[in-house]
C-alpha cells in the first residue's frame, strides 16, 4: 500500500539516477577543471571582495565618519547589512534542521548548499557588528572573559550582548552541523581522490570515516541531535537580532511584533537568496535533475507563507499605530510612507508584498526565469525593509530639532558590495571545492523510486 | 568653580606679575617662563602630543590612547621650590576684566598651572553680575592662537622693539616737520590711564589728534544726546527699573551695547512671584534673540520702524494716532517714568525720536541715566569721515591704528586702502594680521587681555581692573606702553596703570584707604566703585529734526552677528562653529529672506543670490527666516574676514571631505562695502538693494533643519498635530492658575522597584524656558570646560557637530505672528535612562548620585546608546577631532579627558565640578551647601535660566522648583525619569498668540 502511494509521488530525483551516478555527478564537479563561467563569477566576486576589504580597512583606519552616519542616524547600512545577512542565513538552517525534523525528504538535494550559504551569510553578518564599532580593536570586550578589572563583565541586559551569543552560537552550530553532515561525502571524495594531496586533505577532513554501520548509526544520531539544536536557532537568532530594535524606545522600533516579523522576514529573504543561488547553480552545473522544479516550487510556497506573514506584520504595525493613538508611533508610519524616505518604503512594499503574490500561480512557480527574477526583487525588498526600519525610525524620532537626513557614503556602498563579494567568493569556492549536494542523503531518498531506482 | 567669596583671598596669590619678586623665587619664575614661551615653541618638537601635555600638567592618567608616539618630554619641570600657595592640580582664580567686546564684563579667570583655561563672570561686578556671553567665554582660546603676532614687524620683517620704536618716532617727527597730521585712530578708549597718556602723546606731537570710532556704531545715539542735552553722551539704561520696554531694533539681550548686563537686569523685573512683570515690546525688521524673547513683537521695515516711532510720538503728545501707535502710546503713558525706549539704529532721526519719547515719558533720570553716562561707546562717525577726507587730501603724515580694522569695518575700505598706501608712516596695533595690518609698515603686536594690565571705566563710577593671568606669550606691548614710550615716558605695563592711579586716586576714591590698600583691593576684586565723573546736562532741547534716509522697498539690514560681533572674532573656531541662535547657521553668513519674499523672488534656501547696493554687490546663499519683514534682506556682519583662510582645510580628512572653504575663499562674505552714510552716521539698515539670482547653490551648515514643533503637513498624525515639548502661558493666566500651560499627562506608574536608591545626593537641574534668551553662552561655556572639539563646516553640514549642549529653537505661528521658543537640550540624566541598558560593554552607567555617566575608556562605539536616546543628546567622535596644535591645546581643561575617535560622549553634568566641590567640602570638613556647585552652563548664563542642585535636599532651589507647578519634563510619558526639568514659559501678553505650542 505504501509503496503504491510512493510510486504515485513525484520523484525527488529525476533522470533515472542510481547510487553510482549520483556520486559521479556530484564529485565529478570537483574533479573537473572549473568552467569559464565559474571563473567569471569568481573573479567578479573576488573584485567585489577586494573593494570591500579596501573600504573597510580605510574606514577602520580613518573612522566611522567615513560612513554617512551622523548623530541622529547612528546606524544605517551597517546594521541593515548585518540583519540582512543574518536573515539570509536562516533559510539554510530551516532547510537543514527544521525540514529534517519534519522529515521533508525533498530537502536533501538543497540542504548542503543552503547550509553553506547560511555559514557564509553569518560570516558576512558577523563582520558588521565588529566593523561598525568606533573602536573595533576593542571588540573582544564584548565577550565575557575573566579579567582582573573587577572582574568587569559585559552588560548582559544589552541586546547587542545577546547578539554576540546568538550570532556566535549560530555560527558555531551551523558550522558544526554542516561539517558533520558533510563528513560521509568528504570521505567519498577522499576515496575517489586521484592525487596524493587531495587524498591527504580530504582524508584529514573526513576524520577517518569508515562507512561502517556503527559509524553511520552514530552519524545519524549526531545529525539528529545537531538538527534538534539548530532548529530552534532559526527562531531564536533572528528574534534576538530583532531585539536590537524591539527593546529600544524609538517609535518604529519599539514594538513586540518584531520577533515573529523578523523571523518570518528572515526565512522569506533567505529562501529568496537560496533560490537565486541555486537557480544559477543548477543551470550552470547541470544539476537540474537534483534540484528539480519541484524543489523550486516547494521553496516558493514557503516564500508565499513567510511573505504573507511579513505582509500581515506590516498591516499589524499600521493598525496598532492607529489604534494606539500614540502620535509618535503614528507619525513614524506616516513619515515612512510619505516622508523623505518614501521611495525606500514603497520599494520595500512593492517588492515584499507584491512579488510573493506571483507565486500563487503555478505557471510562474514553475518558470525558472520568473522565479529567479522575483527572488532578486524579494532580496532587494528585504534589504530595503531593514533600511527603512532603521533609518526612517532614527532620522525623525521624538525631538524635531534632531531630525536629519541620511545619505550613504561611497565607503558604505563599497562595504555593502564587499559583503556580497565575500559571500559570493566563499560560495564560489564552496561549489568548486566541496560536495555541493549531500550525496548520502540524496541516495537515501532514492528509495522513493521503484526497486530499480528509476522511474516506473 | 571659584571658591565662594568667604574662602577667597585666603591662599590666592593676589597678583601674577614677574615684578612681584616676593611671591616667588627666581627659580619659579623660570619655571613659569618655561611653560610657554613663543620662542621655545618655534624650536620645540612638533610631536608633543596629548600625553606629554598631561604629564606636564603633573597628572598621570591611565593611557587610553593606543599607538601614541613616544617623544622625549622636555618641558615637564616640577617646582624646585614650590610656592606655598600653589598646589599643582588646583585651580587659582584671578579677577580681571574682559576686552572681548566693548562692554567690559568683569571676569574671574581660572588658572591651572599658570594657564588661564576658563572664564567665569565675576558675580560682584556690576556689568557681568556673574554671567558671561558666548563671545567672552570663547575668547580664552584666542590667547593660545599660534597665528597671533608675537613679534613687532617693520616693513614685513620681524624686528626688535627698539628698531620699531626708532622707526616710528622718526616717522612721527617727519610728519610733524612736514606739517602733516598725526592721527591716532582707535576704538572707544575706556581706559582712563590710556586716555591720559594719549593726551600726553598728542601734546608732544602737535598737530596730532585722536579719532575714535566703533565698528558697530552708536554715534547717532551720542549725537542725538548732544543735540537734545548739550553733551555727547551714551546713557546708562536701567532695564531693571523698566516696567515697560519698547525697543526699536535694539537686540539688547543678544548683541546691543552690554547684553550680559542688560539680560541680568531685564531678568530682575521678570519675577513671576511679583505683582507684575515688565512688558517688553520689540519692533524689528529681522528676527533677533531679543525679539524672540519679547512679549509682543511688531515686524516693520526700517523705514516703517521710524514711522512707528514718529507715530507714537504724535500719539503721546495727544496729536492723534491710530492703530498700534496709539495702543503702544497708551501703554507707555501708563508706565510713565517706569518705561524705557531704546533703539540700536544708527539713524539720527530715529535716535532723536527715541530721545523725545523718553523725555515725554519722564524716563530720563530713572531708566535713562544721563548724569553717570555709559562710557563703553564714544566713537564719532563724523570724525572718521573727516579723517578719510584728510587722508585722501594727503594731509595725514602718520596714521596709528589701534583696536580697529578700518579697511574691513568701513564701507570706504577701498578708498581707505588707497589713501593708506600714500601715508608715509602707518602703524597698526593688533593681535593678529588683518586687512589693515597688511597696509601698515609697522605692526605692533597687541597682547591678549588675559596677559595685559589695564584699567577701564566702562560705566561712570565703576573702575574695572584687568590683570594678566599668564606671562605674555609673545613680545607684545599694549597701546598704552607704546604711546607712552613714543611720548618719552618709560615704564612697565603695570606701573603705567598703577602710577597713574597713584597720582589721581584721591580725586576718585571712595573711602579712606591708603593707595596700596586701595590698589590691592582693586586688583583682588577686579573692580572698585569710584566717584563717578558726573556729567552736567542741559535741559531737554528739541532741536532740528534730522532727515531720514531710510528707503522704502527692499532694503538691506546689516546686523552684528552674535558670534562674530563686528568680525573681530572671526578666527575663533569655537565661535565660527557656534550656531546662530535664530538661524542655527554656522561657518557662514547668509542672506536672510522672509518666506514670502523668497517665494516672490523665486528663490529657495541655499540658492546663491547677488545683493546689489549703490554699485557694490555681494553674493550670499539664501536662508529663509520666519518672522522677518518682507521688505528686508538681513545679513550679519563680521564675516569675510581675512585670516579665516586658515580654516580652508579645517576638519577631518577623508575621501568625501568637502573643504570648509574653496580656493581663495574666506568664511562668509563681507558686506560692509554695501553700507551707506546718512550724513556722517554709518547706516546699517534701510539701504536700498536689488536682488538677482545667480543660479548657484551653496550648502548651509545648519545644526537644526526642522524648525517647528508642528508635524509636517502631509505626515501629521491625527492624534498629535504639535509635539508638546514647549509649555507656554501668559502672565495673567499664570497668576490665576500657576499650572496653566501644563500638559496634564498621566502619572506613570511602575511595578519595578527603584534600581537606584540615592542615599547621599541626587543631582537635578531645571531650566526656565521663560528666562532663556537663546544667547548660547552655555553652549560655549560647556565647550570650553569639557574640551569639546570643533569639527568644521562639512561635519556640521553632515549633522555631526559635537556641542554637548544645544539650544533648540522652535517657531510657532506664521508670517509676522511668529513666536520663538528656545529649549536648551543636554543629557537629561534620566533615572531610567534608555541608553544604559543597551550598551554591551557597560560604558554608560548610572552613578549613585543620579548622573548618567559615560565611561570613555570603556566605550567601543556601537552607538546603540545614541540611537536609543529619545532626546538625541549623545555625540559620537566620528573621527579623531582633537587637534595637536601645541599652543591651542593649552586651553584644554586638564580635569576632563580628551576623547579619542570612536568614543561616545555627552553632557556629564560637569562631574569634575561636582567632584571638586565635594572634595573641597570634605577636605574642609564642612557640608556641601546649595549653590556651592555651579555647572559650566549654569554659571555662564546671563539670564540665570539654569538651576542645579541636590534633589535630596528639600531646602535646595532645585527641590523647590520641582514642586513648582511650572515644572515639567520633556517626554515624561516615556518614563525615562529625566532629572533635567523645564519651567513653563510665561509671556506678558494678553491672549495666547498663535497657541501652536499647545498640543
Amino acid at each position: 500500500m505504501a509503496n503504491q502511494l510512493e510510486s504515485i509521488r513525484e520523484p525527488l530525483v529525476h533522470g533515472n539516477k542510481n547510487l553510482k551516478t549520483i556520486t559521479n555527478d556530484v564529485v565529478g564537479i570537483m574533479d573537473k577543471k572549473p568552467t569559464g563561467l565559474w571563473w567569471v563569477g569568481f573573479l567578479i566576486a573576488l573584485s567585489a571582495l577586494t573593494l570591500g576589504v579596501v573600504a573597510v580597512s580605510y574606514q577602520i583606519m580613518t573612522g566611522i565618519g567615513t560612513w554617512g552616519l551622523n548623530k541622529t542616524v547612528g546606524w544605517a547600512f551597517d546594521i541593515t547589512n548585518f540583519v540582512f545577512w543574518v536573515g539570509i542565513g536562516h533559510a539554510g538552517t530551516l532547510i537543514s534542521a527544521i525540514l529534517f525534523l519534519f522529515r521533508q525528504k525533498w530537502r536533501t538535494s538543497i540542504n548542503r548548499s543552503a547550509e553553506a550559504m547560511t555559514i557564509f551569510a553569518v560570516m558576512c553578518a558577523g563582520l558588521f557588528p565588529i566593523i561598525h564599532m568606533g573602536r573595533p580593536w576593542m571588540a573582544y570586550w564584548m565577550f565575557p572573559y575573566p579579567n582582573t578589572r573587577g572582574p568587569l563583565w559585559i552588560n548582559f541586559r544589552s541586546p547587542l550582548a545577546w547578539d554576540v551569543f546568538a550570532i556566535g552560537t549560530y555560527l558555531i552550530i551551523s558550522a558544526v552541523f554542516w561539517y558533520i553532515g558533510m563528513i560521509p561525502d568528504l570521505a567519498t571524495v577522499r576515496d575517489r581522490a586521484k592525487t596524493k594531496i587531495k587524498k591527504a586533505i580530504f582524508g584529514f577532513m573526513s576524520f577517518g570515516w569508515s562507512g561502517s554501520f556503527i559509524t553511520w548509526h552514530r552519524y545519524e544520531t549526531v545529525y539528529g541531535l545537531l538538527a534538534g539544536l539548530a532548529a530552534p536557532l532559526v527562531v531564536s537568532v533572528h528574534t534576538i537580532v530583532s531585539f536590537d530594535f524591539a527593546t529600544s524606545s524609538i517609535p518604529g522600533w519599539h514594538t513586540t511584533t518584531f520577533p515573529p516579523y523578523f523571523v518570518a522576514g528572515a526565512v522569506f529573504s533567505g529562501f529568496a537568496m537560496v533560490l537565486t543561488l541555486l537557480l544559477i547553480a543548477r543551470k550552470a552545473m547541470r544539476l537540474e535533475e537534483y534540484i528539480t522544479v519541484n524543489h523550486v516550487e516547494n521553496m516558493t510556497k514557503v516564500i508565499i507563507l513567510t511573505g504573507g506573514i511579513v505582509t500581515l506584520s506590516y498591516a499589524t504595525e499600521f493598525f496598532m499605530a492607529w489604534y494606539s493613538g500614540n502620535g509618535y508611533e503614528q507619525f513614524v508610519f506616516l513619515n515612512r510612507a510619505m516622508g523623505p524616505f518614501a521611495w525606500a518604503y514603497w520599494i520595500m512594499v512593492g517588492c515584499n508584498l507584491l512579488t510573493p503574490q506571483f507565486f500563487w500561480f503555478k505557471k510562474i512557480r514553475t518558470n525558472m526565469m520568473m522565479v529567479f527574477i522575483l527572488s532578486i526583487f524579494i532580496n532587494i525588498g528585504m534589504w530595503f525593509e531593514r533600511f527603512v526600519i532603521i533609518v526612517t525610525s532614527l532620522h525623525r524620532d521624538f525631538l524635531p530639532s534632531a531630525w536629519a537626513m541620511y545619505t550613504p557614503s561611497y565607503v558604505e556602498i563599497a562595504t555593502l558590495i564587499g559583503s556580497f563579494g565575500l559571500f559570493f567568493t566563499l560560495f564560489m569556492l564552496f561549489i568548486r571545492y566541496m560536495p555541493i549536494i549531500s550525496i548520502g542523503e540524496v541516495k537515501n531518498v532514492l528509495q522513493f523510486k521503484g526497486r530499480n531506482g528509476g522511474e516506473e | 568653580m571659584p571658591p565662594p567669596s568667604s574662602l577667597r583671598g585666603e591662599k590666592i596669590p593676589l597678583i601674577m606679575s614677574k615684578d612681584k619678586k616676593y611671591w616667588m623665587s627666581k627659580d619659579e619664575i623660570s619655571v613659569i617662563e618655561s611653560v610657554a614661551g613663543p620662542a621655545d615653541l618655534e624650536t620645540a618638537s612638533t610631536e608633543w602630543n596629548r600625553r606629554d601635555f598631561l604629564k606636564t600638567a603633573g597628572f598621570s592618567l591611565a593611557a587610553f590612547m593606543t599607538a601614541c608616539s613616544k617623544t622625549p618630554v622636555n618641558k615637564a619641570i616640577p617646582f624646585l621650590i614650590q610656592p606655598e600657595e600653589i598646589i599643582p592640580g588646583k585651580a587659582y582664580w584671578y579677577a580681571s576684566t574682559s576686552h572681548a567686546c566693548g562692554s567690559g564684563c568683569g571676569v574671574l579667570v581660572k588658572n591651572r598651572d599658570s594657564r588661564p583655561i576658563k572664564l567665569e563672570g565675576n558675580p560682584d561686578h556690576p556689568v557681568s553680575q556673574g554671567g558671561l556671553c558666548p563671545v567672552c567665554q570663547a575668547s580664552v582660546i584666542e590667547l593660545y592662537d599660534s597665528k597671533r603676532l608675537f613679534h613687532p614687524i617693520l616693513s614685513g620683517e620681524e624686528v626688535s622693539w627698539n628698531v620699531l620704536d626708532k622707526s616710528v618716532v622718526q616717522g612721527l617727527q617727519k610728519a610733524r616737520e612736514n606739517g602733516q597730521k598725526i592721527v591716532l585712530l582707535t576704538e572707544t578708549v575706556t581706559s582712563p590711564s590710556t586716555k591720559y597718556y594719549i593726551k600726553k602723546f598728542l601734546k608732544k606731537y602737535a598737530n596730532a589728534n585722536h579719532v575714535e570710532y566703533d565698528p558697530i556704531s552708536y554715534s547717532a545715539i551720542l549725537d542725538a544726546h548732544e543735540m537734545n542735552y548739550g553733551k555727547r553722551i551714551l546713557p546708562q539704561y536701567d532695564f531693571e527699573k523698566a516696567d515697560m520696554i519698547l525697543s526699536f531694533d535694539a537686540d539688547f539681550l543678544g548683541t546691543w551695547l552690554s547684553p550680559t548686563q542688560f539680560t541680568k537686569d531685564y531678568r530682575k523685573n521678570r519675577n513671576l512671584d511679583a505683582k507684575h512683570i515688565s512688558k517688553h515690546i520689540q519692533v524689528e525688521s529681522r528676527l533677533s534673540v531679543t525679539g524672540a524673547k519679547a512679549d509682543e513683537r511688531i515686524v516693520k521695515s526700517p523705514a516703517g520702524m521710524l514711522q512707528l516711532a514718529k507715530d507714537i510720538e504724535h500719539a503721546l503728545s495727544g496729536k492723534g494716532g491710530h492703530g498700534i501707535a496709539s495702543d503702544i502710546a497708551k501703554e507707555l503713558k501708563h508706565y510713565k517714568g517706569k518705561s524705557l525706549v531704546v533703539s540700536s539704529m544708527n539713524e539720527p532721526a530715529m535716535q532723536e525720536s527715541v530721545n523725545r519719547i523718553n523725555h515725554a515719558l519722564g524716563n530720563v533720570g530713572k531708566t535713562v541715566i544721563l548724569k553717570n553716562p555709559n562710557l563703553q561707546k564714544s566713537g564719532n562717525d563724523a570724525s572718521v569721515v573727516q579723517l578719510i577726507a584728510d587722508m585722501k587730501a594727503g594731509k595725514v603724515g602718520a596714521l596709528l591704528v589701534a583696536g580697529v580694522n578700518p579697511v574691513y569695518d568701513l564701507p570706504e575700505g577701498e578708498a581707505f586702502t588707497d589713501s593708506m598706501k600714500t601715508i608715509p608712516t602707518t602703524v597698526c596695533f593688533s593681535a593678529k594680521q588683518n586687512e589693515t595690518t597688511e597696509l601698515c609698515n609697522a605692526i605692533c603686536p597687541s597682547p591678549h587681555y588675559l596677559e595685559s594690565w589695564s584699567d577701564d571705566e566702562f560705566t561712570s563710577g565703576t573702575l574695572s581692573m584687568t590683570q594678566p593671568a599668564i606671562q605674555a606669550l609673545g613680545d607684545t606691548k599694549s597701546l598704552r606702553k607704546s604711546v607712552t614710550g613714543w611720548a618719552g615716558i618709560d615704564d612697565d605695563e603695570r606701573n603705567l596703570v598703577r602710577n597713574y592711579w597713584k597720582k589721581i586716586y584721591t580725586t576718585r576714591k571712595k573711602g579712606s584707604q591708603s593707595f596700596n590698600r586701595w590698589w590691592d583691593n582693586l586688583v583682588h576684586d577686579g573692580f572698585v566703585k569710584i566717584k563717578p565723573k558726573s556729567v552736567s546736562v542741559s535741559r531737554f532741547k528739541k532741536g532740528a529734526m534730522a532727515k531720514s534716509l531710510l528707503k522704502n522697498g527692499l532694503t538691506l539690514v546689516a546686523y552684528p552677528s552674535l558670534q562674530m560681533l563686528d568680525g573681530r572674532h572671526a578666527e575663533n573656531p569655537w565661535l565660527q562653529e557656534l550656531p546662530d541662535p535664530i538661524s542655527k547657521l554656522t561657518w557662514d553668513n547668509a542672506a536672510n529672506l522672509s518666506p514670502k519674499k523668497a517665494k516672490e523672488l523665486g528663490v529657495s534656501q541655499s540658492d546663491v543670490i547677488q545683493i546689489k547696493a549703490s554699485g557694490k554687490s555681494v553674493e550670499l546663499p539664501v536662508y529663509i527666516q520666519e518672522g522677518q519683514s518682507d521688505e528686508v534682506v538681513a545679513v550679519s556682519l563680521g564675516y569675510g574676514r581675512k585670516g579665516t583662510e586658515r580654516f580652508k582645510n579645517f576638519g577631518p580628512d577623508w575621501i568625501q571631505k568637502k573643504a570648509t572653504l574653496g580656493e581663495g575663499e574666506l568664511v562668509g562674505e563681507r558686506i560692509n562695502h554695501l553700507l551707506e552714510r546718512n550724513d556722517n552716521a554709518l547706516s546699517f539698515s534701510g539701504i536700498s538693494v536689488s536682488i538677482s539670482k545667480t543660479g548657484k547653490t551653496a550648502d548651509l551648515a545648519l545644526t537644526q533643519t526642522y524648525n517647528t514643533l508642528k508635524n509636517p503637513e502631509n505626515t501629521a498624525p491625527p492624534s498629535m498635530k504639535v509635539r508638546p515639548f514647549i509649555q507656554e502661558t501668559t502672565f495673567d493666566e499664570y497668576k490665576k492658575d500657576p499650572s496653566s500651560g501644563a500638559h496634564h499627562g498621566h502619572q506613570v506608574v511602575t511595578l519595578w522597584k527603584d534600581d537606584h536608591p540615592y542615599d547621599k545626593h541626587h543631582w537635578g537641574m531645571a531650566i526656565d524656558l521663560g528666562a532663556c534668551t537663546g544667547c548660547s553662552a552655555c553652549v560655549i561655556s560647556c565647550q570650553v570646560e569639557n574640551n569639546v572639539p570643533v569639527v568644521g563646516k562639512d561635519e556640521v553640514f553632515r549633522r555631526r557637530d559635537m556641542a554637548w549642549m544645544r539650544i533648540d529653537r522652535y517657531y510657532s505661528g506664521e508670517g509676522d505672528d511668529v513666536d520663538v521658543a528656545f529649549q536648551p537640550m543636554m543629557c537629561q540624566h534620566c533615572d531610567n535612562s534608555p541608553c544604559e541598558p543597551v550598551c554591551p560593554v557597560l560604558a554608560t552607567v548610572h552613578s549613585s548620585e543620579g548622573l548618567n555617566q559615560q565611561v570613555y575608556n570603556r566605550c567601543v562605539g556601537t552607538r546603540f546608546c545614541a540611537n536609543n536616546c529619545p532626546y538625541k543628546v549623545r555625540r559620537f567622535n566620528w573621527f579623531d577631532y582633537a587637534h595637536n596644535d601645541e599652543l591651542e591645546n593649552m586651553v584644554l581643561n586638564p580635569d576632563v579627558t580628551v576623547r579619542s575617535r570612536g568614543v561616545m560622549e555627552k553632557c556629564s553634568m560637569c562631574i569634575q565640578r561636582i567632584q571638586e566641590a565635594k572634595i573641597e567640602a570634605k577636605a574642609k570638613g564642612i557640608p556641601l551647601a546649595d549653590g556651592d556647585i555651579k555647572l559650566a552652563c549654569q554659571q555662564s548664563c546671563p539670564a540665570d535660566a539654569i538651576t542645579f542642585g541636590d534633589l535630596n535636599d528639600p531646602e535646595s532651589d532645585i527641590s523647590k522648583l520641582v514642586e513648582d507647578p511650572r515644572h515639567y519634563h520633556v517626554l515624561e510619558e516615556l518614563n525615562a525619569r529625566p532629572t533635567v526639568g523645564y519651567l513653563t514659559m510665561v509671556r506678558n501678553r494678553e491672549e495666547e498668540k498663535g497657541g501652536n505650542h499647545h498640543g
